[in-house]
């Protein structure tokens, strides 16, 4: 059995007196997408701002298995490093695209600049995979070369994610990333990171409140609440069968997953 | 082949703790023991609530269990479900378990034929060939050849329930869990899903299932499990 692609263990983060992650600890693998469920202030963006290198956690650590160097503590690195690593090896899809996207520059370039970033350094091979990529997130590649800023909600969310994936992450991040959308146009982003996710052999980390994205996206849950996983488990398990008193409200409150 | 043990449930403990009904303890399996050999169908008997579909769901891991283990022979490793990691779960369910839930849970956007192709694929069968045998599953199941590249939202639930089943059988698991596989559907289909389990048995699958129509019953179960319920203070 290979090692863990993540492993975080003990991992608190207080906001003054109040932990707003309090002693997490959970493992990820390689090919696994697992869902961070919970309602709003439960803690599930600063759990995965901790996890991503931009939020230093008061206790606890964070091993992210490199490609050549085994396992690292995230936490434990140089900024710089921590920095080469998110470049290279994680990507990161916040909940409103515009924390995302720079907006000065066109759709193709906001996908070619992580390639570059990378060492990409041949022009027509960076447009190339931008153009690819812009189509494999169902956009028209004719708009390549407008800025995003004019782009509608669910536009942008697409070209955030093609800028997360063109440069094949190990790990991704996503907060929310449907929500904010209409219902339809939510589903068809769903859809597609479903695609993705199987086809890539994604490993992802997803915070959602929307118990269906965990059911449609997810291997497996942790719900959060008061900044502690009360509960864990295959997704279908803690939604069909779901064990503590918290999970019980939280899926009983929800409109069938 | 014959006398390979592919199930072994033993003394498998079920309740449900209701957190919002002050806690209330809601017994539904209690020590059942039940083992299912390649070729057999045992038909899982038993009034309303008498805890079949939960035992089913025990065994696909749906459900979680309190004491005893629900055993699965996977790639001739005995599996605990009730124990495995989430991972293991995940490998037997795509190898070994092909499980038909009474209801089509819906993917939005995927047509009804990718949904049948999918459990094949994912056992590395070639498209071509996964492709061919989803649609000879539809035709037996006698889904016009128009729905097929449709997304079956939409569909009847008997056509939901044909899709469903036809996913089950894709890949041909040795053990099959069936749910009321035919609780919806018309006679000839009735027929139709009654071939697909003397056909699976004869390839060697241990099926478990629930079939209220005695008429099903009778033609493809080898034997009968009866299930009682649990009384409210076990
Ligand atoms: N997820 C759940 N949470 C709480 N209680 C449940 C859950 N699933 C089943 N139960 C309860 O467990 C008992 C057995 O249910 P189950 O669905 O297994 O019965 P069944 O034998 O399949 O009945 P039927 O023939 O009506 O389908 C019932 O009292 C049911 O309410
Ligand atoms: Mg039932």
């Amino acid at each position: 059995m290979h090692a863990p692609l993540l492993e975080v263990q003990g991992l608190t983060h207080r906001y003054g007196t109040r932990a707003a992650c309090n002693n997490i600890s959970f493992s990820l693998y390689s090919g696994e997408v697992l869902a961070v469920v919970g309602e709003s202030g439960s803690g599930k963006t600063t759990l995965l701002r901790c996890l991503s290198g931009q939020l230093r956690p008061d206790a606890g650590c964070v091993m992210f298995e490199t490609r050549n160097a085994g396992a690292v503590d995230v936490w434990g690195m140089s900024e710089a490093t921590r920095r080469m690593l998110a470049r290279t090896d994680w990507g990161f899809v916040h909940q409103n695209p515009r924390d995302g996207l720079r907006l000065d520059v066109s759709a193709g370039a906001n996908i070619g600049e992580r390639l570059m970033a990378i060492g990409a350094r041949h022009y027509g091979n960076i447009r190339g995979e931008a153009r690819a990529w812009m189509s494999k997130v169902e956009l028209d590649v004719q708009r390549m070369d407008e800025s995003p800023a004019a782009f509608s909600g669910g536009m942008q969310q697409r070209v955030q994610i093609a800028r997360n994936l063109v440069s094949r992450p190990r790990l991704v991040f996503m907060d929310e990333p449907t929500a904010g959308l209409d219902v339809s146009v939510q589903a068809r982003l769903l859809d597609l990171l479903r695609g993705l996710a199987c086809d890539l052999g994604l490993s992802a980390i997803i915070v959602t409140h929307d118990l269906a994205v965990a059911r449609l996206l997810a291997h497996r849950t942790l719900v959060m609440h008061d900044g502690c996983v009360v509960e864990e488990g295959l997704t279908d398990q803690v939604l069909d069968d779901p064990q503590q008193a918290y999970t019980q409200l939280l899926v009983s409150s929800a409109l069938p997953a | 082949m014959k006398n390979k043990k592919l199930i072994e449930i033993n003394r498998l403990c079920k309740h449900f703790v209701l957190h919002q009904q002050d806690g209330l303890r809601l017994p539904v399996l209690h020590g059942v023991s039940l083992s299912a050999e390649a070729g057999e169908c045992v038909a899982v008997t038993g009034g309303s609530g008498a805890g079949k579909s939960t035992l089913l769901k025990c065994l696909y891991a749906n459900y979680r269990t309190q004491a005893g283990s629900a055993r699965v022979r996977h790639l001739d490793v005995w599996i605990d479900m009730a124990s495995a990691h989430a991972r293991e779960v995940l490998a037997v369910r795509r190898y070994t378990i092909g499980y038909v839930s009474q209801f089509l849970r819906v993917i939005p956007r995927v047509a009804a034929l990718d949904i049948v192709m999918a459990p094949m694929l994912a056992v590395g069968m070639e498209a071509q060939v996964s492709r061919r045998r989803a649609q000879v599953l539809l035709e037996r199941l006698h889904i016009a050849s128009r729905l097929w590249t449709l997304p079956p939202a939409t569909f009847s639930g008997g056509e939901q329930q044909r899709i469903n089943i036809a996913r089950g059988f894709a890949a041909s698991p040795p053990v099959m869990l069936l749910d009321e596989p035919t609780a919806a559907l018309d006679d000839a289909n009735r027929g139709a899903v009654i071939e697909l389990i003397r056909e699976a048995r004869r390839r060697g699958a241990a099926v478990l299932g629930i079939f209220h129509d005695e008429a099903v019953r009778d033609a493809v179960a080898t034997r009968h499990f009866e299930l009682h319920p649990v009384a409210a203070h076990a």
